[in-house]
Order: structure tokens, then sequence, then C-alpha cells
């Protein structure tokens, strides 16, 4: 049985039965309010996100998270102290990167991932069982992880293990435009009053790349590092995709205003199932979002390698002053890494990093609802990890929740957010914020997200 | 909401983010900050030599060979010693035998006074032709040499008279002619005698051909002359001194002509430029050479077979003049063994006691010369001018006939071949190589944390010794470029590792190596050790003693193959992390 058998199959039986275990409060916040609002905001991509809301209205937004799993606030303050020539006249040692590479979990690698969006949204209801929403959004990953087969080399030496590899190491970043429209189709109660209110959604979005790179191993499993105590040998190579701008001249006449031109096209749909029992207080959803691929366009395609053998070190030093660094004689420090070399020119048919999400919300409570939902991880290009969002809504006043959490990510760990929000009958603001991975400055991430809409 | 909002937006969240982590308060707080993750060691383990040391590497500047059984060796430069026998071919004490004698009967005496008196004597197929010297010689071209033609006159009358000698042809065809007048004797039967001496240079003469004329004229006077002194009145004899020959034909035998056979002394001095020993210079100096060759190109340039005998190659020790020492006979002074007896190498054919070279043909021979080559090499490496005598024999002629000319000269090219087959002192011999390599290009900085972090650092040495010899290595290095004639181990700041001692590999009688010996030695690196491996350039120098083998009495023959197989690799540990929050 698959995810989504297993999930189909729970659903009949869920939706099928009365849950008479529990039953909110008499005149509790939560019986006031349009179920629409009883959907806790998310912080990550939610296409869905606004067509619930149950006026006509508008609504912008602009929202962004990233994290990595090594460095925390406090580290990077540090680094940047010492890399400063005023604070720091002798600059980054190596036994400070030593320390650094230090805090890279062991057989983890290092991993860092980023998601921001920012959009305008026009919809509202038509009667009690159809919605409808139209949106204008820009969109941007991003994603780059260092193979632990990699990292190990310099943080944990050669001394127990002589091979490595560059592995799946990679980075990869898309910047996308897109419109789209999504609909909301909502039933009467199934069964009696008591029953389940199920809502199906389903949108598409015509999306259009505006930047896009990649680079990754150019060959199989990352290629191969051997540093023993008799030779050194490597064969490694980097593959470069790039489209930044509709010009043959890449970086060099790159100007942010070419992110407004068009490198591609794409189709991507989304789909939602919520089923909720609003005298009992619970909901449950199951979302899979972002199914679609991209074309873009005039991907340039460029490679960049270094291979070595030898048993001298000063050997190991020339082949890389010979050919992957354009050096400065005698002074590696400040060489530079070639260019990459443009092997070819093509269309680069994308997928797009898919959201599969299922939430579950209980407000069966005066004042407190709670929701928990999980992101299933993403793997390949905009690789993302699995994360648990757990989170509470204070509903102290009918439309002023305040909602506070608790965040996990399998890179970055434990974190935590709040927000606050006015969600009224003409007018909406939220503004939310997370600190990923640990407390303010021991936090390896950060989140954060604010959206202000009116009705009609 | 626009690009540029999303754009600064998130910005914001990063910049508020930084915002909330306060500044580190010094360089310290910060450091401590980053080393915030557990205490670890870190392992790195590189390769510092990984390689093939091979002995040959030691005369990478000298001319060097492969001879029998794989030996290496070093080639002295090839020395060419002409041995000039055509200047030394030479003829002695020839004579006019018999002596022309004219007599006149008492009546020609018996004349009034004015009468004059006369005689014209002509000897064909006499003179020379009667000296056995010249029996077998056809033709003699004369470099140089004089004819002394003494004629006596006992009459109381003097004597003008002529003598023509032919056979001896000057270079425009004349024969030689002399005049001359005798004084009157004084009549008691002794005689008044004149001496013509006619020149020789360029005048050939042909020995049976040779014939002398006199004719001479006297007046009577007042006082009648003696009858009595008529009888061998005139007598005329010669001879030839010393003829050197210009050239010679005829049928040369040596067997009949003694002069043929010419005793020859040629010196080649040896520079001690002519060969380079590299870095085992030191090593030979102080060792015994058990093998060495000396390739002989035997050109003989005359068109008459030239066979040497009794003919040795010494070595002597010129004084500082460059004259080679004699002894109290004038023969040279040649080095001795240690028993007292002189360092010769016979030059000979093999198995024959002489060495034979065909008219204008080439002869080569191989001779064993160690204790020759020995002690040339050791005189040179003393600093002393050396040289290479050739003493003996050139025995010209075969009995065919043939031409000798004073140009004619044998040419000897002299190849020598040191064998390094080489017998060790027990306290054994050092040699120093400096070389430079590359650090690790830290800044000083980083090469400060380094040592404060260096948990340790050893050097791991594996040794496979393919030498014939046992080997000891001091190694001394220091950060920077130095000269190659620096003496690393007395440089201030100098890093001098524990020695490593690779044990002497078995060798046989001949000093070959019947199986390596191996070694792995571990040298821990203080901190301030490692510190010298982190600049941009490294001086090291490798003093390395030969220890005699096992076998073979301290010899051992150094082949192409020996080799010192060495893997040194650095471990070095450091710490990190374990501080800070």
């Amino acid at each position: 049985m698959n995810r989504a058998t297993a999930v189909l199959a729970c659903a009949s039986v869920i939706l099928g039965a009365e849950l008479s275990a529990q039953a909110i409060p008499e005149g509790s916040q939560a019986a006031r309010i349009d179920i629409g609002y009883l959907r806790s905001p998310h912080f990550r991509v939610d296409p869905f996100r606004h067509v619930f809301i149950p006026h006509w209205g508008f609504v912008t937004s602009v929202g962004a998270s990233g994290q990595n799993n090594s460095l925390n606030f406090k580290d990077v303050r540090a680094l940047m102290y010492l890399g400063d020539e005023d604070n720091n006249p002798d600059g980054l040692l190596y036994g400070d990167i030593l320390d650094v590479l230090g805090l890279i979990p062991r057989g983890a690698g290092f991993a860092a991932n980023a998601q921001a969006e920012s959009g305008l949204y026009l919809g509202g209801p038509f009667g009690q069982h159809f919605s409808l929403g139209l949106t204008a959004q820009v969109r941007g990953y991003g994603g780059a992880s260092v193979d632990d087969d990699f990292v190990a080399l310099l943080r944990d030496g050669n001394g127990s293990r002589q091979d490595f590899t560059i592995g799946d190491s990679r980075a990869d970043a898309l910047l996308t435009s897109e419109i789209g429209g999504h609909i909301l189709i909502r039933t009467n109660p199934i069964g009696s009053v008591d029953g389940a209110f199920l809502t199906f959604g389903i949108g598409g979005r015509y999306v259009t790349p505006h930047f896009y790179a990649r680079g990754a191993s150019s060959i199989a499993n990352g290629g191969t590092i051997s540093v023993s105590g008799e030779g050194v040998s490597a064969n490694v190579g980097l593959e470069k995709s790039v489209a930044i701008t509709g010009n043959p001249g890449g970086w060099e006449d790159f100007e942010f205003d070419d992110l407004i031109s068009r490198k591609g096209r794409g189709i991507a749909a989304d789909f939602l199932v919520r089923a909720v029992w609003p005298t009992s207080g619970l909901s449950l959803e199951a979302m899979v979002a972002n199914i679609g691929k991209l074309t873009v366009w005039n991907v340039e395609q460029a490679d960049w390698s270094f291979n070595v053998e030898t048993t001298d070190l000063e050997e190991v030093f020339d082949s890389l002053s010979a050919d992957p660094l354009d050096t400065i004689p005698g002074d590696l420090e400040e060489s530079e890494f070639r260019d990459f070399e443009v092997s070819d020119t093509t269309d680069l048919k994308i997928t797009l990093p898919r959201i599969v999400r299922f939430s579950a919300s209980a407000w069966a409570n005066r004042i407190l609802q709670l929701d928990v939902s999980t992101t299933l991880p993403v793997t390949g290009d905009f690789e993302s990890p699995l994360t648990v969002d757990l989170g509470s809504t204070w509903r102290f006043s009918r439309t002023l929740p305040i909602r506070f959490g608790l965040m996990y990510g399998v890179n970055q760990g434990l974190g935590y957010t709040g927000g606050i929000a006015v969600e009224g009958r003409n007018f909406l603001m939220r503004f939310a914020a997370g600190s990923l991975g640990g407390f303010v400055q021991n936090a390896s991430g950060v989140a954060a997200r604010f959206e202000w809409g009116f009705f009609f | 909401m626009t690009l540029g909002n999303c754009r600064s937006f998130a910005g914001l969240i990063g910049l508020l983010a930084l915002a909330t982590a306060c500044e580190p308060a010094s360089i310290l707080e910060a450091r401590d900050q980053l080393a915030r993750g557990g205490a670890r060691t870190v392992v790195y383990v590189l390769p510092i030599i990984d390689t093939v040391f091979k002995i040959e590497t030691l005369l990478e500047d000298s001319d060097i060979d492969t001879i029998a059984g794989g030996l290496l060796a070093v080639e002295i430069e090839e020395q060419t010693v002409p041995v000039d026998f055509g200047e030394a071919l030479e003829f002695q004490n020839i004579n006019l035998d018999p002596p022309l004698v004219v007599s006149f009967p008492p009546a020609a005496l018996s004349v009034p006074p004015g009468t004059p008196v006369t005689f014209s004597e002509t000897y064909i197929g006499g003179g020379l032709a009667n000296d056995t010297i010249l029996d077998d010689v056809d033709t003699v071209e004369v470099f140089s040499g004089v004819l002394s033609v003494t004629t006596r006159n006992r009459l109381t009358i003097p004597i003008n008279y002529t003598a023509t000698l032919g056979g001896f042809t000057q270079s425009g065809g004349a024969s030689l002619v002399g005049s001359g007048t005798i004084a009157a004797a004084a009549g008691d039967g002794s005689y008044s005698s004149n001496t013509l001496n006619f020149d020789l240079a360029n005048v050939t003469i042909v020995p049976e051909s040779v014939s002398v004329s006199v004719v001479g004229t006297g007046t009577v006077g007042g006082t009648p002359i003696p009858a009595g002194l008529g009888d061998s009145a005139i007598v005329q004899t010669g001879g030839i001194a010393t003829l050197v020959v210009q050239a010679v034909a005829g049928t040369l035998d040596p067997t009949t002509t003694p002069e043929l056979t010419v005793s020859i002394e040629e010196v080649e001095e040896v520079e001690s430029d002519d060969f380079d020993l590299g870095d085992l210079e030191d090593a030979v100096d102080s060792s015994t050479i058990n093998n060495a060759m000396i390739s002989l190109r035997v050109d003989n340039g005359a068109s008459v077979q030239a066979v040497l005998s009794a003919f040795n190659l010494g070595v002597v020790n010129l004084d500082a003049a460059g004259n080679v020492p004699r002894d109290g006979l004038g023969n040279p002074d040649f080095e001795e063994d240690v028993g007292g007896t002189p360092i010769l190498v016979p030059v000979v054919d093999p198995g024959e006691t002489t060495l034979t070279l065909a008219a204008s043909g080439t002869s080569s021979v191989d001779l064993d010369a160690a204790p020759l080559v020995d002690r040339l090499v050791h005189l040179l490496l003393d600093d002393e001018r050396a040289a290479i005598v050739a003493v003996g024999d050139v025995v010209i002629g075969d009995g065919s006939q043939a031409r000798v000319t004073r140009t004619d000269a044998v040419s000897v090219q002299m190849g020598v071949t040191v064998g390094l087959d080489i017998t060790i002192p027990p306290t054994g011999v050092s040699f120093t190589r400096n070389t430079t390599q590359t650090g690790l290009e830290m800044d000083p900085e980083d090469a400060d944390q380094l040592v404060e972090r260096l948990d340790s650092a050893a050097v791991v040495a594996d040794a496979e010794n393919n030498t014939p010899f046992g080997v000891e290595l001091d190694i001394a290095f220091v950060d920077g470029y130095l000269a190659d004639d620096v003496d690393i181990f007395g440089y201030p700041g100098r890093v001098v590792l524990d020695p490593i001692t690779l044990d002497a590999p078995t060798v046989d009688a001949q000093g070959l190596v019947t199986s390596p010996s191996t070694t792995m030695v571990s040298i821990v690196l203080s901190g301030e050790q490692a510190r010298q491996l982190t600049g941009d350039t490294l001086s090291a120098t490798v003093r390395a003693r030969l220890i005699p083998g096992t076998g073979g009495s301290g010899r051992g023959a150094i082949r192409a193959s020996d080799e010192i197989v060495l893997d040194v690799q650095a471990r070095i540990v450091l710490r990190s992390g374990g501080g800070g929050q």
C-alpha cells in the first residue's frame, strides 16, 4: 500500500465516523469564527493559503525561511568578526576553519535550504460550497549541501579513512514568478450536523523561471579523492547549469533587472483535501502541491575538473595551480578558481520541488487551538528535509489570535515560532517569525512571514 | 508586493536575525564561539616522500655507465696518448769502412822539384755498404746528422783534395762534395789531417749506392820526399755519430736492424675535473676501488707493423711543476702498492706478452687496472697532480718492405672506467646532500596556531635498503631557502631529526646484494620542529653514512639497480573544538 492509498483509506474511515469524543465548548472562540480562519498559516509554501479566507478581497504577503544544520547566528557573527580586518588583522586562520568544520554534524554533512515567496491574492467564496482565488506570486527555492564524505576529509582528517568523494554535494537555486488560480469545493456535513465538512482544493499555476542555477558533481558518485600517506589522487569534477540572463554574457553582464525576463515556462498543479468537524473541533488535511515540471531555456552547462595522482604534495599544489586555479605565483591563497568551461547550452526540464504535507488541528477549547503538520522531505533538486510543526493558536479575542509553536527540522533541530494576527471581516494582518534550530542567537535558521489584506 | 520587496524582506529578516546575535567582544571570544563543538582531534597523514632513491642519483652530474654484472661505473674523460716512435728512430756510429787509402810508388815521388803529384781514387760499393747497421735499409732520409770525413797526409808536401760522396743525394739531386787542403806532414811518418763535415739534413742516403771519390794534387818542393812515405800516403776515414731519420725504407726487420726497436715514454696528466664522482666522492676517497678497467684503442698511424713490447702503464705523482719524478736511473718513479712494487699495467693482447698493431691498423684491448685507477683516483681526490705514464718499446717492422717516417706514431686512446665496487673502512664513509622543497606555504599566523593546536606530530619512515651498505641518515631542515653549500646542521634554528639507521643487507663475496633490508622508523616532532615545515620553502640536508655490509669484508658493489625505497609520511594530530560554549 502506497502512501496515497493509505491516506485515502484512513480518510474514508474517519469521514464516515462521528467524532463524539469531544465537542467544542459553548461560546468558544473557535465556534465564532469561520472555519476558513481555523486553517492555521504555515511558514512554507502553501498555494491554498488564502483561498480559504471566507471573504472576498485581496491579500499581499511575503515570507521566507532558511536554515542550516551547522552554524548558528553567533557563529556567523564570530566569523564576521574574525574576518573583519578592523577587529582581527590576521583574518581567519586555518584553525578557525577547522573549528567551523567541526560544527558540521558527523555523518550528515553540511546542509542548508531556504524558501521565499511574495505575492498578491484576489478571491473569495461563491456561496458556502465554492471559493475561487487568483494569485500572482514570486517564489524562490534554494539549497546547498556538502556531502559528509567530503567534509570528513577536512573535518576529521585522513587518519582513519583515506577515501573521500564529493558525493551528493550540490547547490541549486530557482526563482520563479507565477500566476494561478485555485478553487475550493466544500460539502455539507456528511451524515449529520456533526459530520465532517469536506473541502477539495485544486489549482494550477503558470510558472515562469527567472533564475536557475545548479551545481553538482559531474562524475558519477561524486568522483574520488584519496589522501593517504602513500600519495594523493583525485578525480573530481563539477558541473554547473545556469540560466540567469537572456544574454550570452552570463554573469559578467548580469543586472538585477535581468531577472524580469522570462527564462522558460511550466505548469504546476496543487491538490488538497481537508476534513473538518466543526463541532468536534478537529480537522485533518492532506496537501500535495507543486506538481509539475519547468522548462528552463538556454541553460549554460559548464564543467570544471581536477585530476591528480602523485606522491608529492608539491605536485598537488602544482596541479592545483595548473588546472583549476587561476593562480598568483607563489600565493595560492589569493588564487581564484578558473572559469568553468561552457560545454553546452540547452533547454533544461526540471522538476519543481514537490510539497506533501499532512496537517491536523484541534480546537476543543475555549481559546486554544493546536495544530500539527508534517512536511515530507524532498530529495534531489531543491532538497528539503522532513519538518514537523507543532503550533498553538490562542484566541483570547476572536479576531486577534496569538500563535506559538515548535518547529522541528531534520537539518536544524528544534526551533520556536510565534506570531500575532488580526483576522477580521474586512481586514487581515498576520506577522509570524521563527527561530529555527535554537533560540535567537543560537538559532541556525530563521523564518518570517507578513501578510495583510482587505475584504469587501 | 514586488520582487524587490521580496528580496528586501528576506534581507531584512537576515539582518534582524544577525542583529540578535551579539558581536563578540574579542578575538578570543569569537574563537571560543567557533570552537563550541566538542573537543576532538583531526588526524592528517600526508606523504612527504614516497620515492625510490637510486644510488646513481648521487652521480647525477657524472658520466656514468653500467658495466659487467650491472655494476655502476664512473668514466674518466678519455685520454689520448700519442706514442711518437717515428721521432725516436735513429742510427748511431755509422762508419765509412774500410778507410780509403792512397799509396804512391817510390818513382812517383822521386821527381824534380816543382813536379805535381796527383791522385784520384773511387771506392764504389765500399763505404757505408760495408757497415752492417744499414744492411737492410734501402734508403734513409736524414732529419739530422753530420758525416765527418777526415783525410790524412804523411807526405812532406801539402795536398789539395776534393771528396765527392756518391749515394748521398741532396734535395736538389746533387751529390755531396767537399774540398780541403791537408798540410804537409813532418816527414817522420806521421800524418797531418784535414776534416770535412757534411751536414746530412734533408740528404737521402742510399747505402748500396754509396761511393767515395777523392781527387787530390800536390807539388814536390825543393826537399825530396822520402821514399818510404809513399805507402798509405793518403788515408781517408769517416763516419756518422748520430743519424736521426726523417724516413727510412727498405726491408725493415727489427731482428737485423735493432734500431727499429725504439724505447718510448709518454706522459699524460689526468686532471681532477676529468671525472666527477658526485656525492660519492667522499665515499670513494675513503674506500678502495676494487674494479676498474682501462679500455685502450690503439691506432697505428704507420704503414708498417708495430709491436708494443714490454709496454706498461703506470701512475706517477707529478710535482707541483708537473714534472715526472724519477728514480736514480732516470726512470719514472711509479706509484707503488703496499708491498713496494710499482703499480704497472702491461699493455698486451689477451694471452700474449706483447700488443701487435698491424700496419695502419687498430687494436682495442681492455685492461684490468683496479690498483692503478684506485691510486690515480685517490691522488686526484687528494688534490695531487697525477699522470699516467706509458713506457716500453715499439718494435717497428716485420721484415717486409716498408717505409717509416718521422711523423709516424701510434695513438693510444685510453678510457678509464671506475667501477663502483668499493671497500669502505669499518668506520664508514659520509657524504652530504642539500635539497630544497616546497613547504606547507602557511602564513606565520596560521603556523603559530597550528603549533598551538598540535596534539602530536611524527614522521614515519618506511625504508627498504637495496644497497650493499648499511646507511645511517642524519636529517636536518630549516625554514627558508639556503644555498647548497650551507651547513644546515650548524645553521641557527635548524631542526635535527633522530638518525634513521638502515641495516646493511646481506651481500655475496662480490659485494652484490642478495636480499634487501627493511626498517620502519617513527620520529616524533615537537611543535617547533613541525613549525619549520609550514614555510614557503624548506631547506634540508641529508648526511648519509655508508657502513660496511656483513659480507664481502666491507666490499660493496654498487649496481645501477641499487636503491633505497623510502616512504616518509607525516602524521599530524591537531586539536579542534572543545572551547567556548
